[in-house]
């Protein structure tokens, strides 16, 4: 402690004697996003998913398998009443911006946790929020802005140095059920956001919002809204205007194409799907997205006529990697369905999908990828429940995968539990004047306690292939983090934060928070110095290793 | 849409989640403070929608009950981490359960029913109706009694707690009247490892298996056998029959199993029927604080 004060002593005094400017936050530029969590200054995590490949990978490893025993609390932040934390904080030079339920964003100085600046937008009291919780995941940064989704559906642009807003504008109507939870993604001057409440009945789309006014710039829906457009007859006698495919998890970006990639959710109703007999595009699905235009380039539908509410939403990762001895520009998503893909991200040709999780309702997938499901009577839902693996939560939820470029790995937290799926017989309307999720489309049974397991899996990022499984006792709901320093973090149910060694998964720490873990570890370095941060009930807790 | 949801509401609404009524990651969304459902004004019906049902929509009610309800209440309604709900609407009436469903019991863990509309709890509601005379019932024919003195003379007590007095192995029986039929005590006096009822201990184990007789072995060839009381992933606590806490690092163990079907609690099946008839008669008095 001693050197980081002797180093804010002598950055003060360094302050007093220069230019205000000189000491100022350096403003986040596109480039810096490109290279976040990396060289050249991989201490700043500029970005939702650590990098816009969404690896959740940092390059720093002054905490490494060695002395990862030695880790510490440097600090706690605590939210207070405001519920749990599923935030994962951004930070750039010093600055930590991290957010409480519902859409309050909170600036702390990174190296002590002190409190620098929160702001939190006015809500309407009649808050529409069906089939969601009142959430928030992060921010985005770019320039000297912060941009934050809110649970009543707008995108808000706050000043980084002051918290103050600079200007908020409407991405959809809350009171037809559109609530926005997850983060925004900024990328070459643009912000893309998504949207949540396919439970409501809300028809999703992704818009493209201009970073310095908030200008829509595009926006891509991915559900038909009219006979004429692409996909209207995978759904039968016009069951699209229900909608559903919304797109409330981060996606993903490759700068070099211009691309953006984005998972979609379910289709609506939910959990009873004889009224949209089809394949229901372009819900459950992957697009790739050009980042100018808003234009589709291509999809790829996971799971066709969805009735488990297995989102397709995960985080999207983009790696580059030898297939068949050959180069190959590769996306990979663990889909809520239990099954890992592996796309070629240039076109979205199928090249690798294999379970992850327990899974009882495909045989397999096709040379396309498709599923080969097993017959509907023993599979989808029923008024009594049908017993089926992944559960309603899935193979893996909203929580975060990561890949490791150093060991070729990637890191999921997997969920082997089932549920009773059960069939209800809904009644959708625009901002489900029904007043019940799905417009009362069903629900499921869970699995509890010793049959709802999750363990960490490292797979081949390539063929899927389990390497190694670190088994945690209860159902699990936290992110993973891969580190240079050859480290995995994530977290059990039971509030145990842990490190593994990313090569073989032997558990090398832990540390028990005091309450479960329901967000996404990652990490960041101020003054030369590595912290780890996740949250645990409402407190971020902040490590490092003493090192006075 | 649902799933992001869930997650957080597990996280602050511990309870009402693990009760998980019907567990879409979004009704737990929805069992928050302040959420929708509970702000909407109580729909009273002019007439009770459950007068004249027909038998199918009767049927279809039970089908609900068992996917909606059956996780908490057990499939036949008979109890499980809720209550057994036989009789209850002779008890309380047909708003007060339609009400329960469409909107949950404020402090309690019943929460809103997210996937039955008006027209289905209404149905659940109609089937729940049919089961004060059916099997599983609040009656029982025994003398509570001849019960309360085998009670005492088999040494349930030393075991088992009433009112603040007795045993803290097993579960407490104070209210065991009002949560369970006499069909599932009468199984339990007979085979009690064959359902036993889920952890009581810690909220957030609510809905894992109570009472799991578990036995360890240490490295160095230690053996201890209780029943446990907690589990993560690096350690697991036993609770010995002398009530004492015996935590262990997993790393130190050589073996943990979970003898699944064995229980601390020997078997009463050689008492007579009439005896056994008059302990649950007994047991089914023990009705709580009201």
């Amino acid at each position: 402690m001693k050197i980081v004060r002797r180093i804010i002593v002598s950055l003060g005094a360094l302050a007093l004697l220069l230019p205000a400017a000189c000491f100022a936050q350096k403003p986040v530029t596109f480039e810096d996003i490109v290279h976040s969590a990396a060289a050249p200054d991989p201490g700043n995590w500029l970005t939702y998913g650590g990098n816009l490949a969404a690896q959740r990978f940092s390059e720093l490893k002054q905490i490494n398998t060695d002395n990862v025993k030695s880790l510490k609390v440097a600090w706690v932040y605590q939210l207070g009443g405001r519920g749990v934390i599923e935030s994962v904080p951004l930070v750039n030079d010093g600055i930590m911006y991290v957010t409480a339920p519902p859409s309050t964003v909170v600036a702390l100085d990174a190296r002590t946790g002190k409190e620098l600046w929160q702001f939190s937008p006015e809500l309407p009291r009649d808050l529409v929020t069906i089939g969601l919780f009142p959430t928030n995941r992060g921010v985005a940064l770019l320039g000297n802005n912060v941009y934050l989704n809110t649970i009543d559906a707008h995108l808000v642009c706050i000043d980084a140095k002051t918290g103050r807003e600079k200007w908020s504008v409407e991405v959809a109507d809350n009171k037809k059920g559109f609530a926005d939870t997850g983060a925004p993604l900024a990328i070459n001057g643009k912000i893309i956001v998504g949207v949540g409440g396919g439970e409501a009945g809300a028809h999703g789309f992704l818009s493209a919002y201009d970073a310095s006014d908030g200008k829509l710039l595009w926006r891509l829906y991915t559900v038909p809204r009219s006979p004429e457009d692409p996909g209207a007859n995978t759904w039968a006698n016009g069951s699209w205007i229900n909608g559903g495919g919304t797109t409330w998890n981060t996606g993903s970006y490759d700068p070099e194409t211009n691309t953006i990639y984005w998972g979609t959710g379910n289709p609506a109703p939910d959990w009873n799907g004889t009224g949209r007999m089809g394949d229901n595009l372009f819900t459950c699905s992957l697009l790739a997205i050009d980042a100018n235009t808003g234009k589709m380039k291509w999809y790829f539908q996971f799971t066709p006529h969805e009735v488990h509410d297995w989102d397709s939403s995960e985080p999207p990762i983009l790696f580059d990697a030898k297939v068949d001895g050959k180069m190959r520009k590769l996306v990979a998503l663990a889909n809520r369905n239990a099954f890992y893909y592996v796309l070629d991200r240039t076109n979205g040709r199928f090249i690798t999908g294999v379970p992850f999780a327990k899974q009882t309702w495909a045989k397999g997938l096709d040379k396309n990828g498709r599923p080969i499901k097993y017959p509907a009577k023993d599979i989808d839902p029923s008024p009594q429940g049908t017993l089926v693996y992944p559960s309603l939560t899935g193979g893996v939820n909203w929580t975060s995968p990561c890949y490791s470029p150093l060991t070729g790995l990637f890191y999921v937290n997997a969920r082997d539990a089932g549920a009773w799926y059960i069939q209800g017989e809904p009644e959708m309307a625009p901002g489900n004047s029904v007043g019940v999720v799905g417009g009362g489309g069903g629900g499921g049974r869970f699995m509890v306690g010793d049959q709802d397991t999750t363990s960490i899996r490292a797979l081949d990022a390539v063929t899927g292939k389990r390497v190694w499984q670190f088994p945690m006792t209860g159902d699990s709901w936290t992110g993973v983090l891969a580190t240079a320093g050859n480290l995995v973090f994530s977290a059990d149910a039971e509030g145990n934060f842990f490190a593994l060694n990313a090569t073989n998964g032997d558990p090398l720490w832990h540390l028990e928070l005091g309450s479960a873990l329901r967000s996404n570890p990652m990490t960041y370095a101020v003054d030369g110095r590595q912290y780890i941060a996740d949250s645990s009930g409402n407190s971020l807790f902040v490590f490092d290793i003493p090192q006075d | 849409m649902s799933k992001l949801s869930w997650v957080g509401a597990a996280g602050i609404l511990a309870l009402a989640v693990a009760w998980g009524v019907v567990r879409t990651p979004s009704a737990h969304a929805q069992e928050g403070p302040g959420a929708e459902a509970s702000q909407q004004t109580h729909a009273v019906a002019k007439t009770d929608p459950t007068e004249n049902m027909t038998p199918a929509e009767i049927e279809s009610g039970k089908l609900n009950f068992q996917g909606s309800c059956g996780e908490c209440h057990g499939v036949d309604a008979s109890g499980g981490v809720g209550p057994n709900l036989h009789g209850v609407v002779q008890a309380h009436g047909v708003q007060f359960v339609f009400n329960a469903i469409r909107y949950g019991i404020p402090g309690t863990a019943m929460a809103p029913v997210s996937s039955l509309n008006d027209k289905r709890a209404w149905q659940v509601v109609g089937y729940l109706k049919t089961l004060h005379a059916a099997p599983g019932s609040m009656t029982v024919n025994g003398d509570p009694a001849t019960g309360k003195q085998l009670y005492e003379q088999n040494g349930c007590s030393m075991c088992h707690e009433i009112d603040g007095k007795g045993g803290a192995v097993g579960p407490a029986l104070t209210g065991i009247g009002s949560m369970r039929s006499p069909d599932y005590l009468e199984q339990v006096l007979i085979d009690p490892a064959k359902n036993p009822p889920p952890d009581p201990a810690v909220p957030d184990r609510r809905m894992w298996t109570g009472y799991v007789l578990t036995k360890v072995v240490t490295k160095d060839g230690k053996t201890f056998i209780g029943s446990r009381v907690n589990e993560d992933t690096f350690t697991i606590t036993l609770r010995d029959m002398a009530g004492n806490y015996h935590t262990f690092y997993k790393t130190n163990l050589q073996s943990i199993d979970k003898e699944i079907g064995k229980s601390f609690m020997p078997s009463f099946s050689h008492l007579s029927q009439t005896q056994r008839n008059d302990l649950v008669a007994y047991l089914m008095t023990l009705k709580g604080a009201q």
